[in-house]
This record gives C-alpha cells, structure tokens and sequence, in this order.
C-alpha cells in the first residue's frame, strides 16, 4: 500500500495584511487605552447623572475635558519634562549597568562582592530614598534624572548582567576557537546577547521609571507632571487634577507600552 | 480483563478555518494481555488515538472498548494506566509519593487492588529512591517512575506515549528490556506509541502502523517472534524481515512483497 | 575551619566584607570632612537612631501596621479574584486587563484622588498600600495557577480525579513557588504605598518623620528615617522569604523564574 502524498493546505490569500507582532501589540494596547479611557469617562457621566454625585467629590468628563484643552500647553510642557528627565534617566542607568556588569563578568570577585548587595537593594522601596536624594542633588532637572538612574539602576544592572552572561557555552567557545580574546567576545557575543535582556529590564523599570520622575517632581517642585498634579490638589482645581491623573496615567501606560514593543522587537531579532 | 476493540473510529478537530482530520475510521483490537505499537509519521494521530482510548479526549465517530464497556467507565474505575512522554512526576513529592498518588486519588476505591507502591518501585528498581525528589533522578530514573505510578492500581490496560522517546539509544534499549519484564510480570494489556520501529518489533504482539493526512490503519503486523525477547532476538533474520515490512509501511512500499518467514 | 564550613560560608563573606569596606570608607571619608553637609558619618546615623529611638519608633508602628494591613488585604483580594478567573477562564482577560490599568496608574496620582473620596485617614493609607501590591500578587498567582504541565494534567484526568483533588494535590502545589515570588515583590510595595499615603497626609508615620525632615533640614534625621524606613521593607521580605522557605523546603530552586 503506498502512502499517499497529500496535498498541503492553500496559501494564504496575499491580500491579507500581515501585521508584525510588535506593531500588533502596539495597536492593540492604544487601542485598548483609548477604549478604557472613553468607556471610563462614559460611565463616569452616567454614574454622576445617575447619583448627583458633586462637583467637588468627582468633576464631570465635561469639566475634565474642558480643564484638559485650557491648561494643553502647560500640560504638554509637563508631560514633554517628565517623559524627557525618564528617558535621560534610563540611559543614564543603561549606560552605567553595561559598564558595571562588563565588569562583573571580567572579575568574577567583584561580582561575587557586590551581586548580593544588589540584590538586596532591588528589594527595597527606593523611592523612600527619594527625599534623602533630593535633599543632597538640590531641586531641577539634573536631579530628576539623577533620581530616575539611581532608582532603575538596580532593576537594570540585574538584567544586564543576567544577559551578558546569557551566551551558550557552545557560543563562547565558538568565540575562544576564533581566538577572539575578552573585549571582542564582549562586543560580538555578549554586548548583542546582552540586548534583549537590557530592554526586558527596561520594561519592568519603566513604569517605575515614570513614577520616580514624578515623584521627584513632587517632592523637589521641578516642572513635571508630579508636580502639577499636587499643585492642582493642593489649589483645589480638581477638573485639572483629574485631567492631569488621566494625562499621567495614559503617558505611564504608553511608555510602558513603547518598551515592551521595543522589547518584542529586540527579542525577535535575536537569534 | 483488559480486551480493547477500537471500531470505525475518526476524530476531527474545528480549528478557526475548517476543520482538521486527525484519524479517519481507525479500527484495531488487542486481547488481554497482548502488547500493541502504533507507529506512524508525525501528525499521523497516533498520539491521538491513545488519548482517545484513555478517555482524555472523545472520538467524533466510532466505537472503543475495554472489555465491553466504554473508556470513560473505564477511567473513571481507575483501572487505565498512562505513562507519558514527560515523566510528569510532580516534583514536590518524593518517589514513593508519586507512586502513590494513584491510590490517593482512588480513595477508598483503590484499596485492596492492585499493587504496594514499594513492591512496584522494587519491579523497576528504584527502591533506593523511594525518598528521594524527582529532580534528584535521571530521564530514565523518572520514567521508570512513571511507569510503576502507571501499574499501581493494576490498570487493565497500560497506555504509552513515547515513553522512552528522550533517552539515548543505549538507554532507550535498556529500559525496552526493563519494560518487557515489568510488563510480563504485571499481564496488563499495553499500547505503546513509538517513533523507533526497531522498538515497535522488539516488544509489541501487534504492530499497527499509521499514515498521516488523514491519520489512518495502512497495515497491522504480527509479531510472531517468541518471548522473552531479549537483544539476541534482535539478531533474529524474522526480526529484521519484520522491521523491513513495518518500514515498507511506513515509507510506501507495497506490504506483503517483504513477506517473513 | 573546615574546609567544608569555608565553601558554606564564602558566598557571604565577600559581600560583607565589601559592605563592611565601603562603610569604613564612608566614615573615614566623612572624618576627613571630604563629605558635604548633607551626608553624615554612618557613626553619627547610628547614634542618631540610638538616641531617639523612641521617636523613630512612635513613627515606625503605624507605617508597619499601616503596611500589613493593606499587604494581608492585598493578598486575600487576589486569591479571591485568582481562584474566581481560575474556574470562569472568561473573566480572565478582563479582570487581567481591569488590575493592569489600575497598576498603570501612577500612585503619585492616585494618592491625591483617594485622600479626595476617603479623606486624610488610616483607610485611605491602607488603600493605596493594597491597591499598589494587587496587581503584581495577581499576575503571579494566575500565572502560577496555570502552571502545571499538560502533562500533569492530562494525568489527573486519567487518574480520575476530582477538581478539588486536582487542586490540592497539582495545581495548588505547583502554584506555591510562584505565588511567593510575588508575596516577596509586593511586601516592599506595600510599605512604598503607604509612604506615599503618609506623604499625601497623615500625622504619624515614618513618611512623615521623612518629609518633614526634609523640609527642616534636619540631615540626621532624614537619614535616620530612610534607614528605618528601608529597614522596615526588608524586614518584611525576609520574613516573607523566611516562610517561603520552610513552604518550600525540599524542591528544587527556580521554579517560578
């Protein structure tokens, strides 16, 4: 009895649009903010028509809205300073845990000296460190972006290190057979290896990346949207308030966003 | 005790597009106490088929039985043993332990029948590590496991899905002949989905070999060969007519031009 | 010592030593008057919190209490909402996506909103303390519910268990490992939510004792407090990891990475 040679299944239609999964996700999550912020601000207005719930304890999407298109200009320079200080902050951490972790795979003692302190300080709240910090850096930017690096470093030098020691033993001695020597496996095998690691550290610090910048702003008054927001609580202007949780809210969402699209990227990528 | 009688039986899966035909009106039968292989390409249902007869799924058309009643009768007495291709041993557990599981989830049901957990780890010979974790055990080690967890509650029919499917050849064979005589001294019907053709020849009565697209019966084999087989047996011209036949089956030469014999 | 008990001993020796080394620096450092203002010998830490211990204990309670509160609260809302999506699958992006929005809102954010709706008061603290550890005590205890292999399961079936046996004997079993890997990200957490209720406003707590150091520039004792303060977090983790330990004696490490 011969087998059979089956026909395999159709192509696929090529007038389908073939998305890629990092952009997949990426809609998908906007998307998805967009749905939850309007379905909130829908159920928001029927909640207060439906219990005549006060100004004062809950504004109306109406206020909200209108609060949010008065102050846009203020709002959008807050945002832009938040995001900004975030970003300087996290490349500032990135750079300084590459540096580190190349070290700990160079000597092992140093590793072994200081892997352990490391992990204990991951585990505390560093943002109670927040004060002290900005006790010694003063008020500003500059501190922003210092407070933002101290506290992802912990997170982020964990993960880069995990990944520059992530090579395979095959792949290292594939290098050692090319002859490449300490700073070549660096750059061509671990540094790369490393990458996707990096970016998986990134994502988990990036929502606390926002959160200390923010804080740090509310603590020290420099011009973000930390800052804004006890500003308006404290002024009582609570449609601009809400305006500004909302704001402040769909700005963590979408950096976190950005850095698991950038995350999938990377991933994809690598071999 | 422990007669299987697979009947017309197909089994179809809805994916988002249609529909998938995984087995197409497979019929097969083993008598107790007899050891059957299915053997066949990937995709040909043969994994499929086993989880059919265990009543882990259910067929879309056809009938099985084990001993006239319906697999899920069956299961539900406790009385099917399933070794899978991961030895699946709960790792919070010691040895002993998860051999016993079985009788735990028996209940008072299980008690009296079937077998001591520590007899059946002496059959396998893993006495030595009643108490030790699975972590602590080898692929083989944990298979064997396995295998005594399987035959606790003196299952009438023992089921296997690519059981040595991970080990090397060498280990591979060691534990055929460990499962042989395990299997003789228990007299429990057994299934056995192998990828090694050499495997389904040395240790089953029947070997029935399937084809993929739809996953379909193209020719069941008698082993004649006599028991215990051991690796001398393998030596045996019969043996190899037979291994030649089943792999004609496989890849598409016409059965019975390799007759044995 | 024994060759055996130094191989025990050496993955500590090291990090203490070089915390034992930087500390040393530090204070010969600040002897020398190399230090700025703000930042005082780890002597004069010391003896700070020595001396007015009671103060730092006056303040510590109520965040610790605070903390607990909200941290117990935490995990039994999870398990609930865990055990509930484990049996209705349907409700499982939902309710996944419902604790990921909440988590996404910045707490700075949420500290002012709740103290609108509940007032300056002990509930409010404890809230935020709750709502900052639920989402991740969630994700960890479904994740670590839908953690047994297919394998595993299928075994269940052939063995004829009941759901309750499958879950006591698999699924709550191999969630465990899992489950406490969140318990130890949250305990943290909580203390940071209640710091950040303190900061909102409160009249005792260890969030306060910082800010207002902060404000009077008092060095010392903002120093005294973040040290009591993250002291106190670690406490917690390490009683977290000290039950962790003894729940999962025996198995093997990594289960839940």
């Amino acid at each position: 009895m011969t087998a059979a040679v089956q026909a395999g299944h159709p192509p696929p239609s090529a007038s389908r649009l073939v998305l890629s999964a990092p952009l997949r996700l990426l809609l998908r999550r906007t998307g998805g903010l967009a749905l939850v912020l309007a379905l909130a601000l829908a159920l928001l207005q029927a909640a207060i028509t439906l219990f005549a719930i006060p100004p004062y304890l809950m504004p109306g999407p109406a206020a909200i809205l209108a609060a949010l298109a008065d102050n846009a200009g203020s709002i959008a320079h807050g945002t832009c300073f938040t995001i900004l200080c975030t970003l300087a902050g996290l490349a500032v951490s990135s750079v300084i845990s590459l540096a580190g972790a190349a070290l700990f795979v160079a000597l092992a003692p140093v590793r072994q000296a200081f892997m352990p302190l490391l992990l204990v300080l991951r585990t505390v709240p560093l943002i109670a460190v927040a004060p002290l910090l900005i006790e010694l850096l003063g008020r500003g930017a500059g501190n922003s972006i210092a407070i933002v690096a101290f506290l992802t470093f912990f997170q982020i030098m964990l993960a880069v290190e995990k990944g520059l020691r992530a090579p395979t033993t095959s792949r290292l001695e594939l290098m050692l057979v090319c002859g490449a020597g300490f700073w070549q496996t660096l750059w061509l095998l671990r540094l790369p290896s490393a990458l996707p690691f990096l970016f998986t550290g990134l994502r988990i610090a990036a929502s606390s990346a926002i959160l200390c910048a923010m804080f740090a702003e509310f603590l020290s008054g420099a011009p973000g949207l930390g800052e804004q927001i006890i500003d308006a609580f404290s002024t009582q202007d609570f449609a601009r308030m809400w305006a500004l949780v909302i704001v402040g809210t769909s700005v963590s969402y979408l950096f976190l966003t950005a850095t698991m699209v950038i995350e999938k990227i990377t991933a994809r990528e690598d071999g | 005790m422990g007669r299987l009688v697979v009947s017309g039986v197909s089994k179809r899966f809805e994916l988002g597009k249609g529909s998938v035909e995984a087995l197409r009106q497979v019929g097969l039968s083993l008598e107790t106490g007899q050891f059957g292989a299915l053997i066949g390409p990937s995709g040909c249902g043969k994994s499929t088929l086993l989880r059919l007869v265990a009543d882990i799924a259910a067929p879309s058309e056809g009938s099985i039985t084990i001993d006239g009643e319906p697999p899920a009768q069956c299961r539900r007495d406790h009385r099917i043993g399933f070794v899978f291709q991961d030895p699946a041993l709960l790792p919070w557990r010691s040895v002993l332990e998860n051999v016993r599981l079985p009788l735990e989830v028996a209940g008072k049901r299980g008690v009296g029948s079937g077998h001591s957990p520590m007899d059946l780890l002496k059959l396998v010979g893993l006495e030595a590590f009643a108490d030790a974790r699975p972590s602590q055990l080898s692929g083989g080690m944990q298979q064997r496991a396995a295998i005594a967890r399987a035959l606790v509650l003196a299952p009438k029919l023992l089921l296997l899905d690519e059981p040595f499917g991970a080990l090397d050849e060498i280990t591979r064979h060691k534990m055929n002949l460990e499962l042989l005589r395990i299997w003789q001294a228990t007299g429990t019907t057994a299934l056995m989905v192998t990828h090694s053709i050499q495997e389904a020849v040395f240790m089953a009565d029947f070997v029935f070999v399937l084809a993929a697209r739809p996953g379909r019966i193209v020719d069941q084999i008698e082993v004649g060969l006599p028991r215990p087989r051991d690796t001398v047996t393998m030596n045996d011209p019969a043996f190899g007519a037979l291994v030649s036949r089943v792999r004609g089956g496989l890849f598409g030469e016409p059965a019975g031009m390799l007759a044995y014999g | 010592m024994s060759r055996l008990s130094w191989q025990a001993a050496a993955p500590w020796v090291l990090p203490s030593a070089t915390l034992a080394v930087l500390l040393a620096l530090w204070q010969s450092a600040a002897s020398a008057g190399m230090l700025p203002a703000t930042v005082p010998a780890p002597t004069a830490i010391a003896v700070e919190l020595v001396t007015n211990r009671a103060i730092y204990w006056y303040h510590l309670v109520p965040t610790a209490l605070t903390a607990i509160s909200g941290y117990l609260l935490a995990i039994g809302i999870a398990l609930a909402a865990a055990l509930t999506v484990h049996h209705v699958r349907s409700l499982e992006l939902a309710v996944l996506s419902l604790g990921s929005c909440i988590d996404s809102i910045p707490i700075i954010a949420l500290a002012p909103v709740l103290t609108i709706w509940m007032g300056v008061a002990l509930p409010t603290r404890i809230t935020l303390a709750m709502i900052i550890c639920l989402f991740p005590l969630l994700a960890t205890a479904l994740r670590g519910l839908h953690a047994p292999s297919d394998a595993a399961r299928a075994l269940f079936r052939v063995l004829a268990a009941s759901s309750w046996q499958q879950f006591r004997k698999l699924t709550f079993p191999a969630a465990l490992p899992y489950f406490f890997h969140g318990l130890k990200i949250a305990a943290p957490l909580a203390v940071l939510g209640t710091l950040v209720g303190e900061w909102t406003g409160a009249e005792q707590g260890l969030g306060v004792l910082m800010t207002g150091a902060m404000l009077n520039l008092e060095i010392l004792q903002l120093w005294g407090s973040v040290c009591v303060t993250c002291a106190l977090a670690s406490l917690l983790y390490g009683v977290v990891a000290l039950i962790e330990y003894f729940a999962l004696r025996g198995r093997p490490a990594g289960e839940a990475e």
